[in-house]
């Protein structure tokens, strides 16, 4: 029996306050790792029927008050890393604490089911020139970790996720550098009450074995509103790194609206918008469109847009397999950008697995956005009733982080490109030219594609003509669209050849 | 600016006429024979040209009313009957006028040199043409033509493929094997800036020596009229990968000239990677030519990138020492760009010019750009300006090679612009990002940069980076501007005191 469930049956006989507070000192007992996960969310459901308690900031103040350049410049050092004398198949590098990470996050690590907290080592950091380093006497704990997996073929450790920060966490491919973060749970985003920001307070990193391929850890995270039980399974797999989570939610209270799987990325703006005069740069974004599969089989892909003012679109209905957010341009010459490699940054394909329910959709919230530093898109999936105090939910689903396109999309052609012309919106026209490219189209070159184009609302169709560039292996559709003034307008498109869908569904909204 | 507007009104219908006509997409790596220029036909043709000179310019014979009412679609309608063009034999070539109409209404005669150097008129008939749909009063025989265009049997990809046209004024053009038509060349332009008004100058006459089977040349000649001069031209014209126009020409002024721009090339830049706005947003980039290039002997390398300024501009490029060879280049050959699976602005010619003879020193290259709106207008001219002034009955005697292609400058080993972009950080304040090519590019290079940034600006911040990505480097710079005007921009990279790129000439509009 472990200490969890020894504690579970305190709580239960005298579920105090006071006692409450015991669970965040824990043993060297003995703690079985099958029986982990379930403790974890026992534990979790605990800390949901005790009032909220704010993070303590134990923080001493001159990291408090670093610039995040400086932050920065603080940088483990490698050679202090987690498992690093034994040759496993990962690694852990910490985060410090300081500037915006003030949040001590307690790590820690799990050996033949024994838990072991990880010491906060002031001798495991560099701490740059640029900042009046103070000594640092007591365990602070961390900011967060990343995970490192060793490539086999380099026989070098590159990094696959990074957890840092409220309960945002980032996965990457052997080479890339991060860009879409995930949460581990979204509440009343885009309302006007203001978001809640749930942070992770504690993780368990099971240590792995030589032969695992899969590394384990489980977290609790807390607001508010609720507590939330969080198991991965981090799997890396050269062309991708997969990211499987089970989630149980436990709320304290009845929040507006939840966000299962959300994802985030920054959209200052892409091919589809004018031309910006102040950025030499042709695109600036970490992720270029949205992609949802349809338990009918059907792909449909809407570019991202810098809105003028908020904008919350409802993309999808719950008849769905899975969503996400891709970096489909992967050339540096769209981006022109020597320091950020935006072309390099991943794809995050969330695959749902249980819990969501079918009436429940899927939300796009785009957010206005002057800068390149912030994220301004956020999607996730949304049940269609809101939750109440005491109830409890459970998820389960994968987040694949790609370097390339969603692999089950398989032949289908893709939009590569949405260029949008609205410079005679004052006669009502819009005009879109999108290009498309995969195998399906190669193999059916020989005859002409039938572009079908619907205009759902808001105008109506004036042409769409498409052309295939033989050499590019590219489909060009041109369509332009009379507005009405109406209603907001709202597009999708394909190619097809004798009723057969050669490509993926293009599905854009437009506003003004 | 009246003659602007006819410039860009007479572009507008070549460029559709080019458009349309299309080329294969063939390749041959076939030798070039050179025809011989004929020298007694050619010293007949000089002397009649300036004997010409010397009397009253005549306005061309007026053409019939149906013929200049054709719309553009309705002359296009009208073919040549014969497939084998005017000169049926085994030859390479096959030439085929075009009627007059449309805007072409300037007739043109032409005439034969047979293989015994014997001259035969080929008169126009209504019979050699097609003229479908288009309903027409019975023509006049002996009317003339407006101009012809040859076709290459490229034997090694199997098939007839145009690639070379002139029509029109003194206009011309011709392309590398399968390339898609662009820019075009003219015999010679007459005050295209300047206080007088611009004139066209048109072909009267054309001279074609009969092509043999064997030959990979074809050689004519032409004789130009004008109000203010006249000239004798040969053309040889090889086909190619990279085709050729040997052009040799003598002008004889009839009235002093205030600008005379001798080879001539005539351009479309309305967006491109520098552009601070796109007129039409579909496409990243539109242009037949993306930049003037200028070779001198000192080894320097001038590249002006071409703008679609906002007001009409003309730029001189001095010439100190000797003018080794100058052009409008299409640099960026990435379909991406453009994104026109009709218009193929990537497989668009470059022109580059070679002088032989009659260069002299000193001189310079003028370059004109005209604000435009559509793809459709040609708004850019470059071509070279003597320091000798065109005086009334003063003769100029040119020769010099146009290449027209994919690659037409060879062997360079000099470091060359890749891309030039801009961002207008606020109201005074530009940052320019020029990146570099470096052949042989290499870890060890650590290079200087040169920044001359003239009156009107002032320098606020210089960075030179390792750009891998083109295997070069990436300067970036800020100016302040301080005066409203153009602001000329210079700026290279040097090792060792050496040179190691070409020299980016910009120049900044407010």
């Amino acid at each position: 029996m472990s200490i969890f469930h020894k504690q579970m049956k305190a709580w239960m006989l005298f579920a105090s306050f006071y006692l409450a507070f015991s669970f965040f000192f824990l043993s060297e007992e003995g703690l079985s790792q099958t029986n982990l996960w379930e403790e974890i969310k026992i534990k979790a459901r605990g800390l949901s029927n005790l009032p909220f308690r704010e993070p303590r900031s134990r923080i001493p103040s001159w990291l408090e008050k670093l610039s995040y350049a400086q932050w920065e410049a603080i940088r483990f050092d490698a050679n202090s890393s987690l498992w690093r004398e034994e040759n496993l198949p990962f690694e852990i590098q910490f985060y410090h604490l300081g500037s915006i990470f003030r949040v001590p996050v307690t790590i820690f690590e799990v050996v033949h089911e024994q838990e072991r907290k990880i010491e906060f080592l002031e001798k495991s950091f560099f701490y740059g020139p640029s900042i009046e380093k103070k000594p640092i006497e007591r365990d602070i704990g961390f900011a967060g970790f990343s995970v490192y997996s060793s490539d086999w073929q380099k026989k070098e450790y590159c990094m696959i996720a990074k957890f840092l920060g409220a309960c945002f966490f980032q996965g990457l491919t052997c080479g890339q550098i991060p860009g879409i973060t995930a949460r581990t749970i979204a509440i009343n985003t885009a309302l006007a009450d203001g978001e809640e920001f749930p942070f992770f307070r504690e993780f368990w990193l099971v240590k792995p074995k030589k032969e695992d391929s899969e590394l384990e850890l489980y977290s609790i995270v807390d607001s508010p509103s609720i507590t939330q039980a969080c198991r991965f399974i981090i799997l890396s797999e050269g062309f991708s790194t997969v990211c499987k989570i089970d989630t149980h939610l436990f709320f304290r209270s009845s929040p507006k609206k939840i966000g299962i799987a959300p994802l985030s990325a920054m959209f200052e703006y892409g091919e589809n918008g004018p031309k910006i005069l102040s950025d030499y740069r042709p695109q600036v974004h970490e992720a270029d469109g949205l992609l949802i599969e349809s338990t009918t089989g059907e792909w449909t892909w809407s570019p991202l847009e810098n809105p003028s003012r908020l904008v919350l679109k409802e993309i999808a209905n719950g008849q769905l397999l899975g969503f996400g957010l891709v970096q489909r341009n992967r050339l540096y010459d769209h981006y022109q950008d020597i320091h950020r490699s935006f072309q390099d940054m991943p794809s995050a394909w969330v695959q749902l697995n249980s819990g969501f329910l079918e009436d429940g959709k899927v939300e796009l919230v785009e957010v206005p956005l002057k800068d390149d530093l912030n994220k301004n898109i956020l999607l996730f999936w949304t049940p269609s009733k809101t939750p109440f105090a005491g109830q409890s939910l459970s998820f389960s689903y994968s987040i694949c982080w790609l370097k390339g396109e969603v692999p089950a999309e398989g032949k289908l052609g893709k939009v590569i490109s949405a260029r949008v012309d609205r410079t005679k919106i004052s006669q009502g026209k819009t005009a879109v030219l999108l290009s498309f490219k995969g195998e399906m189209l190669e193999e059916n070159a020989a005859l002409e594609f039938n572009p079908v184009v619907h205009v759902l609302s808001g105008g109506e169709l004036l042409y769409a003509t498409v052309g295939w560039e033989a050499q590019e292996k590219t489909a060009l559709l041109e369509v332009q669209i009379q507005e009405n003034g109406r209603e907001p307008l709202r597009v999708e498109g394909w190619l097809e050849k004798k009723g057969k869908k050669l490509t993926e569904r293009w599905y854009q909204e437009f506003f003004k | 600016m009246k003659k602007l507007v006819f410039l860009c009104t007479f572009s507008l219908g070549l460029f559709l006429l080019f458009v349309f006509f299309g080329a294969s997409k063939y390749k041959t790596t076939g030798k070039q024979a050179k025809a011989k220029e004929n020298v007694s036909f050619f010293s007949r043709l000089v002397k009649k040209a300036k004997e010409l000179s010397f009397t009253p310019y005549l306005q061309p014979a007026p053409v019939p009313g149906q013929l200049s009412n054709l719309s553009y679609d309705q002359w296009f309608g009208i073919s040549f009957k014969d497939q084998r063009g005017i000169i049926p034999n085994e030859s390479r070539f096959v030439i085929k006028p075009f009627p007059l109409g449309y805007l072409f209404c300037q007739p043109v005669f032409l005439h034969l040199i047979t293989a015994n150097d014997e001259e035969k008129n080929y008169d126009f008939e209504p019979s050699l043409f097609d003229f479908k749909n288009v309903e027409l009063e019975k023509l006049p025989k002996n009317l003339g033509f407006s101009g012809f265009r040859v076709f290459y049997d490229s034997k090694e990809k199997g098939g007839w493929v145009e690639l070379f046209s002139i029509v029109g004024a003194s206009y011309f053009r011709s392309l590398g094997l399968g390339q898609t038509w662009g820019l075009s060349a003219r015999a010679i332009a007459v005050n295209t800036t300047g206080s007088s008004k611009e004139e066209f100058p048109y072909y009267r006459e054309f001279w074609i020596e009969e092509p043999k089977k064997e030959d990979r040349s074809l050689s004519f000649y032409a004789l130009l009229d004008g109000e203010s001069l006249t000239g004798a031209f040969h053309f040889l014209f090889t086909p190619g990968e990279t085709s050729k126009v040997e052009i040799e020409n003598y002008i004889f002024l009839r009235k002093t000239v205030e600008k005379l721009g001798i080879a001539p090339l005539t351009s479309m830049f309305l967006q491109g990677e520098n552009s601070p706005l796109l007129y039409n947003p579909l496409h990243p980039e539109e242009h037949d030519s993306d930049g003037l290039s200028i070779q001198l002997d000192t080894g320097q390398w001038i590249w002006r990138p071409l703008q679609n300024p906002p007001f009409f501009s003309s730029f001189d490029f001095p010439i100190r020492g000797k003018l080794l060879g100058f052009g409008l280049m299409q640099r960026d050959r990435n379909f991406d760009h453009y994104k026109s699976v009709l218009l193929h602005y990537e497989s668009r010619p470059s022109a580059w010019i070679v002088p032989s003879q009659g260069w002299e020193e000193g001189g310079h290259v003028e370059l004109v750009e005209l604000p435009t709106t559509t793809e459709t207008k040609d708004n850019i001219v470059s071509y070279f300006v003597s320091n000798t002034p065109a005086l009334s009955q003063r003769q100029f005697h040119y020769a010099y090679t146009i290449f027209w292609g994919r690659d037409v400058i060879a062997g360079s080993e000099i470091g060359r612009v890749v891309s030039t972009r801009y961002a207008q950080l606020d109201k005074t304040i530009r940052e320019y990002i020029v990146d570099f090519f470096i052949p042989g590019f290499s870890e060890g290079l650590d290079p200087q940069p040169i920044l001359l940034v003239g009156q009107g600006a002032k320098l606020i911040e210089l960075r030179i980076e390792r750009n891998s990505y083109v295997n070069g480097f990436r300067l970036s710079f800020k100016i302040q501007r301080q005066e409203a005007g153009p602001i000329p921009l210079k700026a290279y990279l040097e090792a060792k005191d050496f040179p190691l790129t070409e020299t980016w000439d910009y120049v900044d509009f407010p």
